[in-house]
């Protein structure tokens, strides 16, 4: 197939003529044979682009060879008082960013080197790191860690609105880094999508302090020195600056990531101080309606125009947007279902909560904990149980996966289980804010509980006739699946199940969300102990595994509830 | 029409040295004209220091002020013209460029063995990046120089001029003999596509 020429062309030109070029879109779209070019492209303008830096910063006065010990290899940003540098410092051998004052450029020198000082003492993970603020030559500057990745002014320009999670992240992150802001005594006044840097890792930072100034300050500061699209209307009619307009500040760029563009559409200032005194407008779920609403209500509460009906601070305001943030994540389950055309035969591992019990005891070097009977664990007699979490591969093979194994998302999983009398099974999953769900059983599954004695079964097994199985989505750090296997119901769960709404054909799947009641019954006989990742064992026999050694491949011994934790790794 | 450009890439004599190409300046120079060395030196030297000041480790950059090695490297070149007329249309580019880049390694090893306050160990020397690694990464560096060397003087002296130096199109089309800043422009984006070729096969 012929490439596209014409794309070719723009790209070749764009590099010949110094245009930035936003490479994550071109890779994105360009065919796999065309990859290398473009890779080889991207190098050659890395080339360019620094060599510009170095051709047009020499003689220019405003772009010193040294300043203080730096040396300056780059102009990164130039805004109306500072420009901001790349540049290298010998002594740490590192390479740093230094936003240096233009000369004349107005403020109280002492005043920013105050200021530039509480700045350095913040150290949070969503706050660029400051490391110091010293004056050279009649010019103050500020240097600080020097962040790689786009801005979010970039990102959302070049490719569309943020998703919803990542979005009331974005909010998380940013409302928490400016409360460290508010928490050293200053103020932000200038927090737009251009200051926000996504790093590397995907982290959101606060890349700059702007026009930082301490709080107690502002009241007599001259106002309107920000952004003005990013300013709270008070700000924009002549107010002092607040905790409460940098949180409004906050409001309009998670308005922006979401929409993808400003509330105001207006050409002037005036206009836009006639604008911002009427509030965003349309609102945001008129531009995106599918929002969710924890997080339009958030939005709106930070933008509202009287400062008294916003959020007090940052820090409530990242409480409402941690909390939609995991209503959003709750929702997007990590696992869904997809037809799976392969079954599994294989097995492993067995505890008993007995034997939990008794590993407790022992760890603890008491007698057992006094648990409460589950509601349950009526005294059956002993019975055995293997359980072993399979995933489906590509070629239709099937691998028996153990505590610590690695998942990816698009992995197909499923829970081979074989009781020796009738088992009532539960598959838990918890995800990454600590939130369970129960996996199995559904109301759309074929198979139910109570599981046949002496059968082995496929978790979640067929819907309608058809093979399924779990399917990771997404990558998360941890999968963290708890099995439980019982000789009767176990009432609270069976209620968590008993809340779901009844299935529709079609309909996604929901899974019931596993309340602090249930797990706290379960914790009673052991189940949600955290099984150390190696664990601490007065000998080799009073192990947690050796219990499960011990038990392993024994049809005696179990007694009530059931429980094995299995955590696979599924790093990002 | 631009008015700083040439008509033709042949320039007829007496002209302001400044709109002449350099393979004309290198001939005028070469046959004593001191207008033609000086136009070379202006033309070049500033842009090759800065140019120099990225391939220089950061312990290095003093010997840029101390013994200025770029503009010793560019007189000496200019010294021996007879030796480089003869490789055609960029030649002196890229030997230029060439002659500077082997006498940065000469000049950053006398460094690291020089005794003093500054020193630095030789093997540490060798593995200290200069900032054009630090930015780009020295893999990437390895690729790119091995692409520009594979290809003619003459799409080497364009992209030379273009990317590393940051000359515009108007000043590479006198520089070079073209007629027009368009064309400069073309021919730039024609050896751009043959580096990144070259360097595309090199992955």
């Amino acid at each position: 197939m012929e490439p596209d020429r014409d794309a070719v062309e723009r790209l070749l030109a764009s590099v010949a003529d110094g245009i930035p070029v936003d490479w994550e879109a071109a890779e994105r779209q360009a065919r796999p044979e065309e990859r290398a070019r473009l890779e080889a492209l991207r190098a050659i303008a890395g080339v360019a682009d620094f060599s510009r830096g170095l051709q047009r910063g020499a003689g220019d006065a405003s772009f010193p060879e040294r300043w203080g010990s730096l040396l300056l290899l780059e102009r990164l940003g130039a805004g109306a008082r500072a420009d901001v540098f790349r540049a290298w410092d010998p002594a740490l051998r590192r390479e740093v960013a230094l936003k240096l004052l233009r000369p004349g450029a107005g403020g109280d020198g002492e005043a920013l080197l105050a200021e530039g000082r509480a700045a350095a003492a913040i150290r949070h993970p969503h706050v660029v790191t400051v490391y110091g603020i010293e004056r050279h030559d009649g010019r103050v500057g500020l240097t600080m860690e020097l962040l790689r990745g786009a801005t979010l002014e970039q990102e959302v320009l070049a490719g569309g609105p943020l998703d919803f999670a990542t979005a009331a992240r974005l909010g998380s992150e940013l409302a928490s880094a400016l409360g460290a802001v508010h928490g050293a005594g200053l103020l932000h006044r200038d927090l737009k999508p251009a200051n926000v840097v996504r790093d590397s890792e995907g982290r959101f930072v606060l890349a700059d302090f702007g026009l930082g100034l301490r709080a107690e300050e502002a009241r007599t500061a001259p106002a309107a020195s920000g952004t003005p699209m990013y300013m709270a209307p008070e700000v924009l009619a002549g107010g002092p600056a607040t905790h409460r307009s940098d949180v409004h500040s906050l409001g309009l760029v998670l308005w922006f990531a979401l929409a993808g563009g400003h509330p105001y559409d207006v050409a002037t200032l005036p206009a836009l101080v006639a604008a911002a005194a009427r509030g965003p407008s349309p609102a945001l779920r008129e531009r995106r309606p599918d929002t969710p609403p924890g997080l339009a209500a958030a939005v709106a509460r930070a933008t509202a125009v009287d400062p008294k009906e916003r959020f007090a601070g940052a820090p409530e305001a990242g409480i409402a947007l941690a909390e939609a943030a995991r209503r959003i994540a709750s929702r997007r389950r990590r696992l869904a279902r997809t037809p799976v055309l392969v079954l599994a035969t294989v097995v492993i591992a067995v505890t008993a909560w007995a034997g939990l019990r008794a590993w407790r005891a022992a760890r603890h070097g008491g007698s057992p904990a006094p648990a409460t009977p589950p509601a349950a664990a009526t005294a059956a007699g002993a019975y055995g149980v293997e359980a072993s979490f399979v995933r489906h591969d590509a070629g239709g093979r099937e691998l028996r996966l153990a505590t610590g194994d690695r998942v990816r998302p698009g992995d197909r999983l499923s829970l081979e289980v074989r009781a020796t009398r009738p088992v009532w099974v539960y598959v838990l999953d918890e995800d990454e804010h600590g939130e369970r769900f129960l996996l199995f059983p559904q109301p759309s599954f074929d198979a139910h509980n109570p599981l046949a004695a002496d059968s082995s079964f496929l978790l979640p097994g067929t819907i309608g006739g058809k093979p399924n199985a779990w399917t990771v989505t997404s990558a998360g750090g941890r999968e963290h699946f708890l099995v439980v296997a019982s000789p009767g119901p176990v009432a609270e769960l069976e209620a968590d199940l008993g809340r779901l709404p009844a299935p529709r054909a079609g309909a996604p799947i929901a899974y019931a969300t596993v309340g602090r009641a249930s797990t706290e019954r379960l914790r009673g006989v052991g189940g949600l102990a955290e099984l150390p990742e190696a664990p601490a064992v007065a000998s080799p026999d009073t192990g947690v595994f050796a219990h499960f050694r011990a038990l392993a491949g024994r049809e005696t011994g179990v007694h009530g509830i059931w429980v094995r934790q299995v955590v696979l790794e599924n790093p990002r | 029409m631009n008015p700083g450009l040439p008509e033709s890439g042949t320039a007829p004599a007496p002209q302001d040295p400044r709109l002449l190409a350099t393979i004309d300046l290198l001939r005028l120079s070469k046959a004593g004209d001191d207008r033609a060395r000086d136009e070379l030196l202006g033309r070049y030297l500033p842009r090759l220091r800065r140019w120099a000041s990225g391939r220089l480790p950061m312990y290095a950059r003093s010997l840029l002020d101390t013994s200025d090695l770029v503009q010793d490297t560019l007189l000496r070149v200019l010294q021996g013209l007879d030796r480089i007329e003869e490789r055609g249309p960029g030649g002196f580019q890229a030997y230029v460029r060439q002659a500077v880049l082997n006498r940065i390694r000469d000049e950053v090893r006398w460094a690291a063995r020089r005794p003093g306050p500054d020193e630095v160990p030789e093997s540490l020397a060798d593995a200290t990046p200069s900032p054009l690694e630090n930015a780009i990464g020295a893999d990437v560096l390895e690729r790119y120089e091995r692409g520009i060397a594979g290809l003619s003087a003459e799409d080497r002296e364009l992209l030379l001029l273009r990317i590393e130096l940051d000359f515009d199109y108007a000043e590479i089309a006198t520089m070079t003999g073209r007629p027009s800043r368009d064309a400069a422009r073309m021919a730039v984006q024609r050896a751009l596509a043959k580096l990144a070729e070259a360097m595309g096969h090199g992955t």
